[in-house]
């Protein structure tokens, strides 16, 4: 009796307490394992622009591209990088080969060949996640962000584009050590603006976009951040998810112009805007009672389903806060009616551009109860 | 000493395949799901019959034995919660691990005897010292850890090195 002889379903209980460190090094040691865990070694493939990570990736993908279920694509770039050049899927972590210096490739020759593989490498592929990692440090001196591959670039890529039923993407946020966030660089809003490769993206139906926690999007401040989708050129979104963003107009126009294949919508940490404080005046165009009353009146054929989380975190950890008794109030409502939530209030400072909360706004909302009563309306309204 | 303590314990026989009986307290078989339905089946007026385990052999049964006797007032286990998590603690406490001190050949007979008689308190134990025993090696010191034959020809080795890297340093 050896681990050689256990039934497949005993290694699996073995193999489910093992990290994918071990899970690698177990299979280099026989066939019978390797074959065994290649299911879960080639679940989630993860390549870079970094060649030889590239050319390995796509070596993997031709041998075992049946298990692949989610590929992953991280850019990165040097500051060395020039940026006209680039045209690609990249950014600026500095991620420096043995020779000290960054990869000039951005997108080496084996990325355009994994972009080509598809379907034909690819049959069970249900997953793309393309993620952006970042060095702020680098890009806040050069004042540019990070560079999105331009879809004119190649016919691989848009037929890569086109056959994607679910796109993820997630850019990371930082701040360049001294507070100041990512979003004060012009280079950030270039490059959302740039993201304009939708009208490609023809078959997706589900959109998942994640903004940077330090770096939310759509707000409508003087030093706004446009999200990057408008209402033309965009597939038939069913699935729309959004992570860190501000609700207004542009938002509320995106999802009406989806009205009449989305089936779910949900935004996570997402805020009004409001004024106050060091961010000076905003423009604000919609508050969350409008926001859902224009959602609630809009005619969507099979919406059955309306998520959102607020950060509003009512810390009141201010002293003094004189709010912090109603805080406590607040907090015994929702947990006796679990349907109660807060609605979050908040706006990017002037210099730094940190994302604040503004928890006398929120509560006041709460205190109000109208943006409840038309979230209520709202969800009245989805199809069963 | 209460009066419930006092009271005769249930005993039931089981036959290993090497047709030693053991008698066992019914408490301490019952950790055993298959048993425990084996019991249910029959009803209660069988129960004297002696009840054949064919996978299993005497001194497996033993240990088998010993470990539900150890943990004979364990709460169940919680049914079907562990399917999705990734990444499960591998702790083990000390008196199971000083129990699975075994050698391997018992090791995977008990791993084996807790699959059949489903103990799945015991089959964790069994599988999370089997992981602990390849966690952190190299593929060659797994291989000297478990006695694996290396079948792969140089170059099967070189082109899984090559497909593997992308996944080496995540």
């Amino acid at each position: 009796m050896s681990v050689n002889n256990l039934a497949a379903e005993l290694l699996e209980s073995v193999f489910s307490y093992l990290e994918d460190r071990d899970i690698l090094r177990m299979s280099n040691t026989c066939k019978q394992f390797r074959l065994h865990l290649l299911p879960r070694i080639f679940q989630t493939v993860i390549f870079s622009n970094e060649p030889r990570i590239a050319d390995s990736a796509l070596l993997a993908v031709r041998a075992h591209g049946r298990y692949v279920k989610t590929l992953r694509y991280i850019g990165y770039a040097g500051p060395e990088d020039d940026i006209d050049s680039l045209n690609s899927l990249s950014d600026g972590e500095v991620e420096y080969g043995e020779d000290n210096k960054p990869p000039r490739d951005i997108l080496p020759e084996s990325a355009f060949e994994l972009f080509k593989a598809d379907r034909k490498f690819l049959p069970n592929v249900e997953k793309i996640v393309v993620s952006f990692a970042h060095n702020f440090q680098n890009c806040y001196d050069k004042d540019y962000g990070f560079y999105f591959f331009d879809p004119s670039q190649g016919d691989e890529w848009k037929t890569y584009l086109s056959k994607l039923e679910t796109f993820h993407i997630s850019l990371y946020s930082a701040d360049n050590g001294a507070g100041w966030k990512i979003n004060i660089c012009s280079g950030y809003h270039q490059s959302l603006a740039r993201i304009n490769f939708w009208n490609h993206l023809k078959s997706v139906k589900t959109l998942n976009f994640s903004a940077g926690t330090r770096a939310p999007i759509g707000n409508t401040g003087i030093h706004h951040i446009d999200l990057p989708f408008g209402t033309d050129n965009m597939p038939a979104l069913e699935n729309v998810e959004l992570t860190n963003c501000f609700i207004g107009l542009q938002l509320l126009h995106f999802i009406q112009a989806h009205r009449e294949t989305l089936k779910s919508v949900a935004l996570y940490n997402a805020d009004a805007t409001c004024d106050g404080g060091y961010g000076g005046p905003q423009t604000i165009d919609l508050q969350w009672v409008e926001f859902f009353n224009l959602l609630a009146d809009t005619d969507f054929r099979c919406l059955s389903s309306f998520v959102f989380t607020s950060r509003a975190p009512l810390t009141g950890r201010r002293e003094q806060y004189p709010l912090t008794n109603e805080i406590e109030g607040v907090r015994e409502s929702m947990r006796k009616n679990p349907r109660l939530r807060l609605f979050g209030h908040a706006r990017l400072d002037e210099k730094y551009r940190m994302w604040l909360q503004n928890e006398d706004e929120t509560l006041v909302c709460f205190r109000e109860g109208k943006a409840q009563e038309a979230l209520e309306r709202l969800l009245g309204k989805l199809k069963k | 000493m209460s009066a419930a303590t006092e009271q005769p314990k249930q005993t039931l026989t089981v036959t290993t395949n090497d047709n030693v009986d053991i008698v066992v307290e019914r408490e301490i078989l019952e950790r055993s799901v298959l048993i425990k339905n084996m019991i249910g089946d029959v009803g209660e007026e069988q129960i004297d019959t002696a009840i054949p385990l064919p996978n299993v052999n005497e001194p497996v049964m033993k240990k088998v034995i010993e470990w539900c006797e150890h943990h004979r007032k364990d709460p169940p286990a919680p049914e079907g919660d562990d399917s999705d998590s990734r990444k499960k603690s591998t702790d083990i406490d000390e008196w199971d691990q000083k129990f699975m001190q075994v050698d391997q050949e018992m090791l995977f007979e008990i791993i084996l005897a807790a699959n059949y008689l489903d103990i799945k308190g015991l089959l964790d134990v069994g599988c999370k010292t089997v992981a602990n025993m390849i966690k952190g090696k190299s593929p060659d010191e797994i291989r000297k850890t478990f006695n694996i034959q290396n079948d792969f020809t140089p170059e099967e080795e070189d082109q899984i090195r090559r497909e593997n890297e992308w996944a080496e340093d995540r």
